[in-house]
């Protein structure tokens, strides 16, 4: 098992360039069908990280909900509004070539989202996690880790019906004012 | 850093520049269904930080994958309110820009 733990990095590499790539193919792919499909490329390779860090539940419940659920509705949504533009004759479903060069918006927007990378890179760097992880668990030395990830799944369980409570029972609430709500929009007369 | 050891701050810089795309999705392009994939993926981006901080420092109440699960609810109800508001505007307008949402009742 020791040549295992050797490639657990290149795994690691592996999906966060395949989610980093896939993230950009959705915004710079020109069928937006297409980019639909390449987000779920994306979760995916998320959800494979989140099961490297053991939390399998997570995993399991971003494929189910993000990788389907999500991304199939706005694919869904996208095919229902795909029709030509009456006005400008252009596709509605496709971005025009003005909005993908080199624009003042774009460069604007590039040197904000590099300044938001350098800035959360710097402080990354700059603060001693494993120290502060450390102070942590300084009260759990004895709590054997390894077993403990084997029921990390009960562990969600009974924080989310103990100490979480009140913030599962407004998740409800507000999945089923969503339900209603989107019921009650899309019903509304066209004039 | 080492590279070919993990550490956390190796899965908060990927959070980091996924989340830096989203915000340069966010930013650029004009069709709003490209706008609410970008929200999507700077949600992600939090997950990953909620998730690996649960692992690396606080691995006995693993009270960040709550939380994440709490996030992608949230995002679910995002996209459905999003989508369907989207829809009727699509009704209304045959016009999915950003730019041209500019009055809310016409």
């Amino acid at each position: 098992m020791e040549y295992l733990n050797k490639l657990v990095p290149f795994s690691f590499y592996f999906l966060a360039t395949a989610s980093v790539l896939c993230s950009l193919g959705m915004i710079f792919n020109k069928n937006l069908v297409r980019a639909g499909f390449t987000l779920i490329g994306s979760f995916v390779a998320i959800a494979g990280i989140y099961f490297m860090l053991s939390a399998n539940f997570v995993g399991v419940s971003q494929i189910l909900i993000y990788a389907v659920g999500i991304v199939l509705v706005i694919v869904f949504a996208i095919m229902l509004c795909s029709l030509k533009d009456p006005a400008t004759q252009e596709s509605a479903d496709e971005d025009s070539d003005k909005s993908q060069g080199f624009s003042l918006k774009n460069i604007t927007a590039f040197i904000f989202s590099c300044g938001i990378f350098a800035l959360l890179v710097n402080v990354i760097n700059s603060i001693d996690w494993i120290s502060i992880a450390k102070i942590n668990n300084f009260m759990h030395r004895d709590v054997n880790i390894a077993e403990i990830t084997k029921i990390y799944t009960n562990q969600i369980g009974y924080l989310m019906l103990n100490d979480y409570i009140l913030g599962f029972e407004l998740v409800s609430v507000l999945l089923l004012i969503v339900l209603i709500g989107v019921i009650i929009i899309s019903k509304k007369e066209v004039k | 850093m080492n590279i070919f050891e993990l550490s956390l701050n190796h899965y908060l810089i990927l959070s980091a520049l996924l989340f830096s795309i989203g915000v340069y999705g966010l930013c650029t392009r004009n069709n709003t269904f490209r706008v609410l994939m970008s929200i999507e993926v700077i949600l992600n981006a939090i997950n990953i930080n909620f998730v690996a901080f649960a692992h690396y420092v606080d691995p006995i109440f693993v009270k960040g994958q709550v939380f994440s699960l709490f996030v992608m609810a949230i995002a679910a109800a995002e996209a459905a309110i999003g989508l369907s508001l989207l829809l009727i505007i699509y009704k209304n307008r045959v016009n999915i820009k950003m730019d041209s949402f500019n009055s809310l009742k016409w």
